[in-house]
């Protein structure tokens, strides 16, 4: 006996509230066995009767620590304890369709939006596809989930939309064209800017428009937050903080070059890397210049950080380590294409992507390279990691898992 | 202003399959005169191919492309991920030899890359500056052409446009360089007279220089005003929406012509201003040439009417060819003499435009360079006599540029470059008919002038602070002791040397105030002679020293000038001697980067079918699947026919067409063999139907005598079974035939075909029954083309053809219609002779007609008259009589692709007249 379910377009999902529970909550997967069938829908199951949906990649249980910021670029020391193989090894790799995507991880599932038209779901430890849910667009951005719901772009006729994962239902969905960067949520509010320039302030469980906030360019910066404020940079070059409740700014920094990629956030001290080829190292109370550090290429690769250093890559193709407190170059690490990728820092290690199509692992006391995987693409995104599973996709259309 | 329209026009190529060079019927031709012996650098992202001699210029070449690649890869946001083939030549004669294109390739071509197999190809022209922006242009071709696949592809479209090629070219050249004085004065000239096109007409002006000038000028502007990771940003938009221009809009949220207005805008703040301090050349200056281009001017004692004064001898390309002249001091309507025609002959066949200037004795003669088949050669023109005296070429030279007289006459100082590519300075002692090198660098030594003392010569070198990036100044060489001493400083372009014929002065020009202007230096100093809006070039001192002449850019043309040298015209110019600034020293690549070198190998891989081989003797190609497999110099190619004219299941095996065929293009002699079997029905009004079996071998030669003769042979020997199934016989028979070919092309084409020049093809055929021992087919062809110029767009033409076959199997010929005898059908009159005689005036009709439609809007660019007159017949074995025919027709070009033809035709017996007059539409060049 064969399942053979559909997978369904999100704009569909409500059409179909006829199909009986169990089928619901899994008409978006899928997959081609009985066993398959009932161990996702078991997972689901499991996940609809959580309190708490764990995110680890975003992790929304920390909603006092101060750290999140775009696709929750763990630092160290919250997964210090992680007994990291070193080398790495590939587990597994899985053809998923070419992404840029960040992948998201549900406990044992893995979320993973692609440039075909799709977010797909897979099985952490092994690489099993579970199911997709088929867009109308190509995804470039990463989606959210918070709570089991599931925030993306790419609906029908481009539409932002909210599908609720544990029933497949829409839970709204909102006419948004032009959304650039991806959306990122915090309390209740969900955070995504546009071409046009504008950032959003939405309600997570309504879609309704809180209020927004008007750049002069493009929002490719997926929004970073702390506390109540929000910080993001736009393409008229400005790194702006704004009230997450009322989109009032408080300050914004103006760079010489468009910004792309998300503020990473500690304490005092918010760090990003502009266009014009300069990192910066701004007061994050103040908007104030701490320091900058030029490198010869444009700077897409959001920056992550450990204790004392601060890391992130540069179009001119190198990895670049910088002391946080006063920006001085520690060590640089070259590959062969510019890095978009924004590294992963765990324990001593730090991971990344290069469009020169490896995956690399070095050491970030050193900068030394301590293990490198051909992909056979380019990589665009950053690698996300949960217990001890560092995944990576490429554009060659393969997601790999490390280990 | 060697780069001047000429420089860099690097195309990208479409590929449009001809027939095999064997069977070319007219056309010029790409002559193989040297051999190389190639090897292969690997380097990280490159496979640099060169030869021996060039090795150091493949390691400066290596070490740009490796640079311009880390420059780019930031730009695009993207990694190539296979090596990029870099094919260099030291020269740019080397250059045209390159069969990794068929097509010729004009001079004015500095560069080009190739998409089927990605490859760069690209020669060294001495300038370590312009070597650096073409490689670099180069490649962002190739960055374009790979970043919109690789996103395209990766967002699943497969089905789109390439972005317009103004914006390819023009991003080419924004991000291989700064916008030059040169580019400056271009666009300059076309905003001050209202003449620019604006960037939604771009199509209107495609691939001419000013496009790619708009193209940067305007991406320039974006850059500037918007950030020039819009530009990569607009790729990454690529794949949404419907192409081009949605992307741009995505990237700029404003639509081209918003874009456009803008940059307009800006333009017109930038350079209004400028007019009340400076003037366009024709508004101070007299004018002394009348339309065209006319460039390079030198002043000659001449003797006319008894008189003896200082006349002006330069070089004009007013209607496609170029020209020496030599025009009265008063200017070309007083009197013009045209001295040497060039681009029709062996002898001449390029005068280097723009590149080489003209250096004039006192005793009334002219030397001037002029490329002869593989090389340049020293021409001396003696006025005295009206005749070439001196022909010289120099084994060790393979370009020659800008010859310049001792004041006694006895030697020439020119620049010359070796096969290693690099430009030197050069004596040539007429007397002893020796060369002497005087600098043996990378430096890249132009425009030499001798001192009137004989003891300096002052040249344009690059030998300078920031040499590297292109900047020049004046330099003198010692030839007492060798020493070389700079005479201008700073961060400009100082060229075109000159003295004043007492030799206190030295004039020349520079952008060193922004625009090209005239200057001088003497003992107090640099001074500033002019204040122009565009540019002017080549200056030139009458013998009195009051007269400076000069080449000067207006209105998109170079015209000669001359004004009055008074004192007002002085302004003195701080010229600060930056003495600590260091020289440069061209990087070559490191072991960081270069991966080893090896010897080059034949690695064949898929290419574009160039040609379609003849298999058929009679009836030359066969249609099918035409597959190539070449090299990557292009040197040895393979061809594949495969198709199958079957009719039924059980004919399926027996009826495959096949064909293999090697041709080598690594000599002079080109050559090629092949074998092949085919099987068709076939139809002759003589025959009727009839099937037949052919297969056997062929070979095919072609020698170029020059670029514009040749010789061609085929030979083909095959077993050929013949079903005449109508008549109801068969025949059997092994044949071999023969044909030699004597093929000769100078014609000068514009939009409906050839205008100005002549052609010919002469064949003889034979065709020998071996089991028979007897002429199956004898043929002799004689098909005489001449194109006599009236005016700019306007000829007579006239074609003679003749045509005649015999032996058992004749070869016959169809007579009629719009390519030949017109007004009469496509099959009026068949026979195994021919004779045909056209006539036709040629004259144009309309220009650049735009017509607008609901759906936008459409070009025509040139829309062209004619009258004509044919006459002629084709028969069996009597002969009858002429048939002839009379009328008119026009002609549309559908730029360069295809031309539409109507004709409105009487037909006469030479007798009377038709009362009918027929109408016939066709496509097709004219003959």
């Amino acid at each position: 006996m064969k399942f053979n379910f559909e997978s369904v377009k999100p704009e569909d999902v409500e059409t179909r509230r006829a199909v009986p529970l169990l089928c619901q909550s899994l008409s978006f997967i899928h997959y081609s066995g009985i066993f398959k069938s009932l161990t996702v829908a078991l997972l689901f199951l499991t996940l609809g009767c959580a309190s708490t949906v764990k995110f680890p990649h975003t992790n929304f249980e920390e909603q006092n620590s101060d750290w999140r910021s775009l696709n929750g670029l763990k630092p160290a020391r919250d997964i210090n304890d992680f007994n990291l193989n070193s080398p790495v090894k590939l587990l597994w790799k899985k053809k998923v369709g070419p992404s840029y995507s960040t992948p998201l991880i549900v406990q044992k599932m893995v979320a993973l939006g692609t440039l075909d038209e799709k977010i797909i779901f897979l099985e952490l430890d092994t690489g099993k596809k579970l199911g997709l849910v088929k867009l109308s667009n190509s995804l470039s951005l990463t989606p959210a989930i918070k709570d089991s719901i599931l925030y993306s772009p790419g609906g029908k006729d481009d539409n932002l939309f909210a599908l609720n994962l544990k029933n497949g239902k829409s839970v709204w969905k909102k006419k948004l064209r032009d959304l650039s960067s991806s959306p990122i949520t915090a309390e209740e509010a969900l955070f995504a800017g546009t071409r046009r320039g504008i950032l959003l302030g939405l309600d997570c469980l309504s879609g309704a428009e809180l209020w927004q906030f008007r750049t002069g360019d493009f929002i490719y910066s997926t929004p970073a937050f702390s506390g109540e404020t929000l910080y993001f940079g736009s393409g008229d070059g400005k790194i702006y903080s704004l009230d997450m409740k009322t989109g009032k700014a408080y300050w914004n920094y103006k760079t010489a070059g468009s910004i792309y990629s998300t503020p990473c956030i500690t304490d005092k001290a918010l760090f990003l890397g502009s266009a014009d080829g300069y990192f910066y190292a701004l007061d994050r109370f103040s908007g104030e210049l701490l320091w900058k550090h030029k490198t010869e290429g444009a700077i897409h690769s959001t920056a992550a950080r450990s204790r004392e250093s601060i890391f992130f890559g540069s179009n001119d193709g190198y990895l670049y380590a910088l002391s946080s407190d006063k920006g001085e170059l520690l060590w640089k690490f070259e590959t062969d294409g510019p890095i978009h990728s924004s590294p992963l820092v765990i324990g001593d290690k730090i991971f990344f992507g290069s469009l020169d199509g490896y995956f690399y692992e070095l050491n970030s006391n050193s900068g030394e390279l301590v293990f490198k995987y051909k992909t056979g693409g380019m990589i665009f995104a950053s690698a996300s990691f949960y217990e001890g599973k560092i995944l990576i996709p490429s554009t060659n259309g393969y997601l790999y898992c490390f280990w | 202003m060697r780069k001047i329209f000429f420089l860099f026009i690097s195309i990208l190529l479409v590929y449009f399959p001809s027939r095999a060079f064997a069977q070319y019927y007219f056309g010029q031709n790409k002559v193989q005169y040297s051999s190389f012996e190639w090897e292969v650098m690997t380097t990280e992202h490159f496979q640099v191919y060169f030869y021996a001699e060039e090795k150091e210029i493949a390691e400066i070449a290596a070490k740009i492309a490796e640079d311009s690649y880390l420059y780019l890869q930031d730009k695009f946001n993207y990694h190539i991920p296979r090596r990029v083939p870099l094919i260099i030549y030291s020269s740019p004669n080397f250059f045209e030899q390159t069969n990794v294109i068929p097509s010729l390739l004009p001079e004015n071509v500095a560069g080009f890359t190739e998409f089927f197999k990605g490859r760069m190809v690209i020669p060294f022209n001495g300038s370590y500056a312009a070597f650096k922006h073409t490689i670099r242009h180069e490649l962002v071709h190739v960055f374009t052409y790979e970043k919109i696949y690789s996103v395209m592809k990766l967002h699943r479209r497969y089905n789109y446009t390439e972005p317009p090629l103004w914006f390819q070219e023009g991003l080419a050249e924004h991000w291989s360089q700064n916008m030059d004085s040169e580019a400056e004065m271009v666009i300059k000239d076309f905003v001050i007279s209202g003449n620019l096109v604006k960037i939604e007409d771009i199509g209107e002006i495609y691939g001419s220089y000013l496009m790619y000038k708009e193209g940067e000028s305007f991406l320039g502007f974006l850059s500037e005003e918007y950030g020039d990771d819009r530009l990569s940003l607009l790729f990454e938009n690529y794949w949404e929406g419907g192409g081009f221009s949605d992307a741009v809009g995505m990237t700029f949220r404003k639509n081209l012509k918003e874009l456009g207005d803008e940059w307009y805008y800006h333009l017109k703040k930038q350079y209004y201003p400028q007019i009340s301090t400076g003037d366009l050349p024709g508004r101070t200056a007299r004018k002394l040439t009348l339309d065209g281009f006319n460039v390079k001017p030198a002043l000659v004692p001449y003797s006319f009417k008894d008189k003896t004064e200082d006349w002006v001898v330069y070089k004009s390309n007013k209607l496609g060819y170029s020209n020496l002249s030599l025009m009265s001091p008063r200017g070309e309507k007083e009197k013009l003499f045209t001295l040497i025609k060039s681009e029709r002959s062996p002898q001449f066949e390029s005068l280097h435009l723009m590149e080489s200037k003209i250096g004039g004795s006192e005793d009334s003669r002219i030397a001037f360079i002029s490329k002869s088949k593989e090389k340049d050669l020293l021409y001396v023109y003696d006025l005295k006599k009206m005749k070439i005296s001196l022909r010289k070429g120099f084994d060790s030279l393979i370009n020659l540029s800008s010859p310049s007289w001792s004041k006694d006459g006895s030697q020439i100082v020119m620049t010359g470059v070796d096969k290693k590519g690099y430009t030197d300075l050069y004596i040539y002692q007429l007397l002893s008919d020796s060369l002497v090198r005087l600098t043996d660098d990378i430096y890249h030594e132009k425009d030499p002038v001798w001192s009137k003392d004989g003891k300096t010569i002052v040249f344009s070198s690059d030998r300078t602070f920031r040499g590297d990036e292109g900047y020049e100044n004046l330099f003198s060489y010692d030839l007492s002791g060798g020493k070389i001493t700079q005479l201008t400083f700073g961060q400009a372009h100082d060229i075109n040397p000159s003295f004043s014929r007492d030799g206190s002065r030295l004039y020349f020009a520079s952008d060193r105030a922004g625009a090209y202007d005239l200057y001088s230096l003497d003992t107090s100093g640099v001074r500033q002679l002019t204040h122009f809006l565009t540019g002017v070039f080549d200056p030139a001192v009458d013998q009195k020293n009051e007269e400076v002449y000069f080449s000067g850019f207006q209105d998109y043309n170079f015209q000669i000038y001359k004004l009055p040298l008074t004192d007002s015209l002085d302004g003195q110019v701080t010229q600060e001697k930056d003495t600590t600034a260091s020289i440069w020293i061209p990087a070559k690549i490191s072991g960081q980067y270069s991966k080893g070198v090896a010897r080059y190998k034949n690695d064949y891989s898929f290419d574009v079918a160039q040609s379609a081989i003849a298999y058929d003797a009679v009836y030359g190609a066969v249609g099918g699947l035409q597959v190539a497999l070449t090299d990557m110099l292009g040197n040895h190619q393979y061809y594949f026919l495969l198709t199958n004219t079957a009719e039924s299941r059980s004919e399926f095996l027996s009826s495959f067409n096949f064909g293999v065929t090697y041709l080598n293009r690594t000599r002079r002699l080109n050559y090629g063999f092949g074998f092949y079997h085919l099987y068709d029905e076939y139809y002759d009004d003589f025959y009727g139907f009839y099937k037949e079996r052919q297969y056997g071998g062929l070979f095919l030669a072609n020698y170029p005598i020059s670029k514009f003769q040749r010789i061609e042979t085929s030979f083909f020997m095959r077993q050929s079974d013949r079903n005449y199934y109508v008549l109801g016989y068969k025949r059997n028979v092994l044949l071999s035939t023969n044909y030699l070919s004597l093929i000769k092309d100078t014609s000068l084409w514009d939009l409906t075909g050839p205008i100005d020049g002549s052609r010919f093809n002469l064949t003889v055929g034979y065709t020998l029954a071996w089991n028979e021992l007897q002429a199956y087919n004898r043929l002799a062809l004689a098909d005489i083309r001449k194109y006599f110029r009236l005016g700019k767009n306007s000829c007579y033409a006239v074609r003679l053809m003749g045509f005649t076959s015999s032996g058992v199997e004749p070869q016959r010929l169809y007579l009629g219609g719009s390519w030949s005898l017109r007004g009469y059908d496509r099959k009026a009159f068949y026979g195994r002779n021919l004779v045909l005689i056209s006539n036709e005036l040629r004259f144009p009709l309309i220009d650049n007609l735009i017509i607008g439609f609901p759906f936008g809007r459409m070009g025509f660019q040139a829309i062209r008259g004619a009258l004509f007159f044919d006459a002629g017949n084709a028969w069996e074995n009597h002969f009858d009589q002429l048939y002839g025919s009379f009328g008119t027709g026009f002609r549309i070009s559908l730029g360069y692709v295809v031309v539409l033809r109507f004709d409105f035709a009487k037909k006469t017996d030479f007798k009377t007249i038709s009362k009918e007059t027929v109408f016939d539409f066709f496509f097709g060049w004219n003959f």
